[in-house]
């Protein structure tokens, strides 16, 4: 379905960049800057455009088949002390399909997540190599309906992925002049679950999942533009009990341009159109998304 | 300033979804005549051809079986499909209840993801109604009784 769930949880926190000097964040649901706390609205609209297949192929989707789905995510972060910092997400989406005539439309809550991050490497000078560097932790609640919990056509009230999902990584930024450069790494690991049907039990155990990313800008006056790449893996399911078999694993690898403007002192603008159909991918539907965020921030 | 632009942020993709929650619909343009997502469709025989090789075998309990879609299955609506369990024995295929009471399961080839349908008894055979597939290939499983040794007869089912 999709947009897989380590695509929704990271790119939406990753789309943003600072304007200039460290006082924004790359990441929203993390305080890189100088700041006390943030708070971020993202809203994103997407539209599905391909299906890529188990062995690599791409499908597009058919002119009488329309996806689309529009998320508002709320990512708030303080800190809790000089290098310690906690923070939430909470997103609300809605999720259509429209295929031969049929329709479905479902609105609802994603699954919330929480963090902890550590600055591990801070940059209390200038150094011409030294990146700051940031290490965080994350939990994903299930609180969103999960695929195999749809009870909708075309699994449209599925928002959510169905797995406690425990994530970590590591966010590296770096600024020489008006270019920056950023790199994040993350594994996550859903945890197993089980599913009481009529025909008996099944278990669950979903694979580890990894991301990478790599995006470059260029800063001039208030305004920034961005480029990122991703590549995102989702492992493969492994079910036992009433059924023992291994799912099949995803793979994409989205393209991002991002403009951003920082508007006041405290607050910033940007948006960002997103590209998963560019480049190989497999397991999952294709879709391009333009979002638009907005994050303000307080002074420690 | 910051007000506003949070405003549009937030209300925005609210107001386009507010209020609306599993509605599902069926265009009358250019389609087929057929049943809606909250229309019953009409109950109809299972009697199978006499000389039909019967799609379900479970040799355990010496029954045979067969599948009837109500209408051929896309994943644009919800579709029903009823079971008919009789001796392997009887040339007439009379309709038999199972001595336990079977159960069904989807499975998508590709993923392996498992979607439960609910069978219930009705005119002496057993449907199962408001199912909801995507697109792909699946095996569909007739149980009798829970777990996994119950024994179990499948067929190939692809949702357009």
């Amino acid at each position: 379905m999709i947009r897989t769930a380590a695509l929704f949880f990271l790119l939406p926190r990753m789309i943003w960049a600072a304007a200039c000097c460290g006082s924004g964040n790359l990441f929203p649901a993390l305080i890189s800057g100088d700041e006390r706390m943030q708070l971020t609205a993202t809203t994103l609209l997407s539209s599905v455009v391909a299906e890529a297949s188990d062995t690599g192929g791409y499908l597009p989707r058919a002119a009488a088949d329309s996806e689309s789905r529009q998320t508002l995510r709320l990512d708030f972060a303080s800190l809790i002390s000089d290098r310690w910092q906690v923070g939430a997400g909470v997103p609300v989406g809605r999720r259509a399909r429209s295929r031969n005539g049929s329709s479905a439309e479902a609105f609802g809550v994603g699954d919330i997540s929480v963090m902890v991050g550590y600055e591990a490497v801070p940059l209390w000078g200038y150094s011409p190599w030294k990146p700051k560097v940031v290490v965080f932790g994350g939990l994903t609640l299930p609180t969103g309906r999960a695929p195999f919990e749809s009870t909708s056509l075309y699994q449209v009230d599925a928002l959510g992925r169905g797995y406690w999902n425990f994530t970590l990584g590591a966010l590296a930024q770096k600024i020489w002049g008006r270019w920056d450069l950023v790199v994040l790494g993350e594994a996550h690991q859903p945890l197993a679950r089980q599913r009481d049907l009529a025909a008996g039990a099944l278990q669950l155990t979903p694979s580890l999942g990894a991301s990478t990313s790599v995006g470059a800008g260029w800063s001039y006056d208030a305004f920034r533009i961005g480029l990122m790449l991703s590549a995102i893996y989702e492992g493969p399911v492994h079910t036992t009990g009433l059924i023992d078999a291994v799912g099949s694993s995803q793979f994409s690898a989205p393209v991002m341009a991002q403009v951003s403007y920082l508007a006041a002192d405290r607050l910033s603008i940007g948006a960002l159109y997103s590209d998963a159909t560019l480049l190989p991918s497999h397991g999952l539907p294709l879709s391009r998304s333009v979002s638009v965020l907005v994050q303000t921030r307080w002074d420690r | 300033m910051k007000q506003s632009v949070f405003s549009f942020v937030v209300v925005f993709p609210l107001l386009l979804g507010c209020g609306k929650e599993n509605i599902a619909h069926r265009d009358n343009v250019n389609l087929p005549a057929g049943p809606t997502p909250t229309e019953s469709p009409a109950p109809k025989s299972v009697d199978a051809a006499p000389s039909a090789p019967p799609a379900l075998d479970f040799k355990a309990a010496e029954l045979s079986g067969d599948i009837r879609w109500d209408t051929a299955i896309t994943a644009d609506e919800p579709a029903a499909f009823e079971v008919k369990f009789w001796a392997k024995a009887d040339a007439t295929r009379a309709a038999v209840a199972p001595p336990i009471a079977p159960v069904a399961f989807f499975v998508m080839k590709c993923c392996k993801s498992v979607t439960e349908v609910n069978l219930a008894a009705k005119h002496g055979v057993y449907r199962a109604e408001n199912i909801r597939l995507g697109t792909g290939e699946y095996t569909l499983t007739i149980q009798l009784g829970p777990g996994k040794t119950a024994e179990r007869s499948s067929v190939d089912v692809v949702v357009p």
